[in-house]
């Protein structure tokens, strides 16, 4: 077996095309494509492009044959394997929509993830499911109770009849796929792009983003369900004709310094992930690892998905000198599947720029006052990363609460508008009218603000927890701790701050008649508990008398005012709260 | 090798990797007990397949809570006895 080249054969077309499909039927008349490699780094299975449009237009037939309606949704547990992008091609020559569903792994956490896949497929409401071999047994149980036409294995879809008929692929105004990144587990979200859309931001990306040329080479571990391993790492090579190379997220989870061992060697230029996952590859480095890769070829290593701390990506570039790795190749930018991916990105080659702002005036009126030093201890200044300039296909507000345009250097939600935004969240007029108003303003729910047309994030989602990278929203946290015995409902805030190091800590505070201590520390041990099993992550405990969470004039719950009276109770005895759960 | 073997070998492990340390038996819940964080979960695996050099699939995990449990993944996984 040997991996695709990089493109010598087709004049480079950037994303110039009107749907996915008019991409593929280009691509497919060069030699690059997918190469997939397993768990200990060596190359599994290949899929070029001519193959792909081939294997998509028959497993496009045997989908009709199924009977489903155009725009019928078809869910696929998206594990990083060739089945994925064979299915995804297949509902765009066929007219259905695709749904990628997450293949994340949890400890004991069965329960959890069938009733994430049931909640999503009923959201979505999809006629057909399929999953690989390793994760059929969860979606069998999670589609019991829904009514499918059809969930199985790839082999089982491979059976079906072709239906003799002329493949009517999907249009520019159709929907191109579903993307359930953003929003909560227990409410997912499914947000709808169309083909125009995902044309545009691609083409964005692609011309001014990237700056993409024939000598391109991409590489990825990032899942396949999240917006920047789909949109990315699937779409944009596509696109572009270029060549990928992927790692499963596990692989690179188990064994980071497989993702430098595969840009080595294939000479990739291209390669993305959050701020996490440069910094678990340079913790897991030796010292001896240093001259084994050679990182010069890697001209693109973006980093986006949560905001950017500088600390931990200088490290990754120091460890990773002899290596070559050019810390200039370091781009920071901004997106969100509801844009399909990106919305800026730094200028190419220039690193990541920090910038140091007065910590007073930002905290207190939202003004960004750049300063160039700090004092001593660091505490007086805040610092923040430039995200670079917008893609042209946006135009940018920065807006107050109430709704006004901020001018440059003012801190407020990121709203924007343009050809690159959702069509909304699929089949929930609610939850879409809560973020787009009738003009088409996107609101973000992101802080930041504007320097001419560039952006600077200073908060992401203002309520979303980030732990390495897993968005976790308050919501979930709190629902889940409602369902123990001794806790009552709209008794609990959840949220996160951000320690010395930048790093996220989860705090819980929940209001409890409780005053035996031995019962005391049983509550708050039975709660970390729940939440380490359910999410993975280690919660701090905050047990308050009742009535002392903050609740707004119609009674809801302020968060915001609830994280500041805790991190005022924190202050008040030494700071000691953070760590008196330990 | 033995179910209590492997029990042991794996408790030994946890220990090494946990920074305060904790009364474990094969009853512990590997999260909920031992505190282990989703990314040291990850570390923890990464060493338990190096350690008996094997590949732990996803669909095992999905019901393994507690030590006792992995350690039959580990013996079901390593097939029969090698000698």
């Amino acid at each position: 077996m040997k991996a695709t080249e990089i493109n010598k054969l087709l004049p480079l077309r950037n994303a110039s095309f009107d749907t996915l499909t008019e991409a593929l039927e280009y691509a497919s008349g060069g030699e690059t494509g997918y190469n997939f490699y397993d768990g200990r780094g060596e190359l599994s299975s290949v899929i070029s492009y001519r193959e792909l449009r081939e294997q998509a237009q028959t497993l496009a037939r045997r989908l009709l044959s199924l009977g489903c309606r155009r725009g019928a949704r078809v869910a696929m547990v998206a594990e990083t394997e060739p089945m994925f992008h064979r299915f995804f091609f297949a509902c765009q020559y066929a007219g259905l929509i695709p749904v990628a569903l997450p293949a994340g792994f949890q400890l004991g956490a069965r329960k959890a993830y069938v009733e994430q896949l049931e909640r999503m497929l009923d959201s979505c409401g999809a006629d057909v499911a399929v999953a690989p071999e390793s994760h059929i047994g969860f979606l069998r149980q999670a589609v019991e109770r829904l009514d499918l036409i059809k969930a199985g294995v790839p082999e089982e879809f491979d059976l079906l009849p072709e239906l003799d008929c002329e493949l009517e692929p999907l249009g520019a105004d159709e929907t191109a796929y579903l993307q359930y990144t953003s929003g909560s587990t227990r409410f997912p979200r499914g947000v709808e792009i169309s083909q125009h859309t995902v044309m545009t931001n691609l083409k964005d990306i692609a011309v001014h983003g990237l700056k993409i040329t024939e000598q391109d080479r991409m590489v990825s571990w990032l899942p396949l369900y999240h917006d920047m391993g789909l949109v990315g790492f699937v779409l944009l090579p596509l696109g572009s004709q270029l060549s990928a190379d992927y790692l499963s997220p596990r692989t690179f989870a188990m064994r980071p310094r497989l993702w430098l061992k595969v840009i080595s060697q294939n000479r990739g230029t291209i390669s993305s992930s959050p701020p996490f996952g440069y910094a678990l590859c340079a913790k897991r480095l030796r010292l001896t690892d240093q001259d084994r890769y050679d990182l010069s070829s890697w001209r693109v290593a973006c980093v986006g998905a949560e905001r950017i701390h500088p600390e931990p990506l200088r490290q990754f570039a120091h460890v990773l000198k002899p290596a070559k790795f050019d810390a200039n190749a370091f781009v920071a930018c901004y997106g969100m599947a509801e844009c399909a991916l990106a919305i800026s990105f730094a200028e190419l080659g220039t690193g990541i720029g920090a910038i140091k702002v007065d910590k007073d005036q930002i905290s207190t009126d939202g003004v960004v006052v750049e300063r160039e030093t700090s004092n001593e201890a660091g505490t007086d200044t805040l610092t923040f990363v430039d995200c670079g300039k917008i893609l042209p296909s946006f135009e940018l507000n920065i807006r107050d609460d109430v709704g006004n345009n901020l001018p440059d250097h003012r801190c407020g939600r990121i709203c924007l508008r343009g050809a690159s935004v959702m069509t909304g969240y699929f089949q929930n007029p609610d939850a879409t009218a809560e973020v787009m108003d009738a003009d088409g303003w996107l609101d973000t729910g992101d802080i930041g603000y504007r320097v001419g047309d560039h952006v600077v994030v200073t908060a992401r989602r203002k309520d979303v927890i980030i732990v390495n990278g897993r968005n976790i929203w308050p919501h979930d946290l709190e629902y889940l701790a409602e369902s123990l015995p001794g806790v009552r409902f709209g008794n609990v805030s959840a949220f996160s701050f951000a320690d010395d190091s930048g790093v996220d800590q989860v705090v819980m505070v929940v209001e409890s008649r409780e005053s035996n201590p031995a019962k005391v520390r049983t509550l708050i041990d039975e709660l970390r508990a729940l939440i380490a099993t359910n999410f993975g992550i280690s919660c701090q405990i905050d047990l308050v008398p009742p009535r002392t969470l903050p609740r707004t004039s119609s009674g809801k719950l302020s968060r915001s005012k609830a994280k500041q009276d805790f991190l005022a109770r924190a202050e008040g005895v030494g700071g000691n709260i953070a760590n008196a759960n330990g | 090798m033995q179910h209590s073997e492997v029990v042991e070998a794996l408790l030994e492990m946890l220990s090494s990797s946990l920074e305060e340390s904790r009364q474990l038996s094969s009853e512990s819940a590997l999260i909920a007990d031992a505190g282990l964080e989703s990314i040291q979960v990850i570390e923890y695996l990464c060493e338990v397949e190096d350690r008996f050099d094997l590949i732990i699939d996803e669909v095992s995990l999905a019901d393994v809570s507690t030590v006792g449990e992995l350690a039959e993944v580990v013996l079901r996984l390593r097939g029969p006895e090698r000698s």
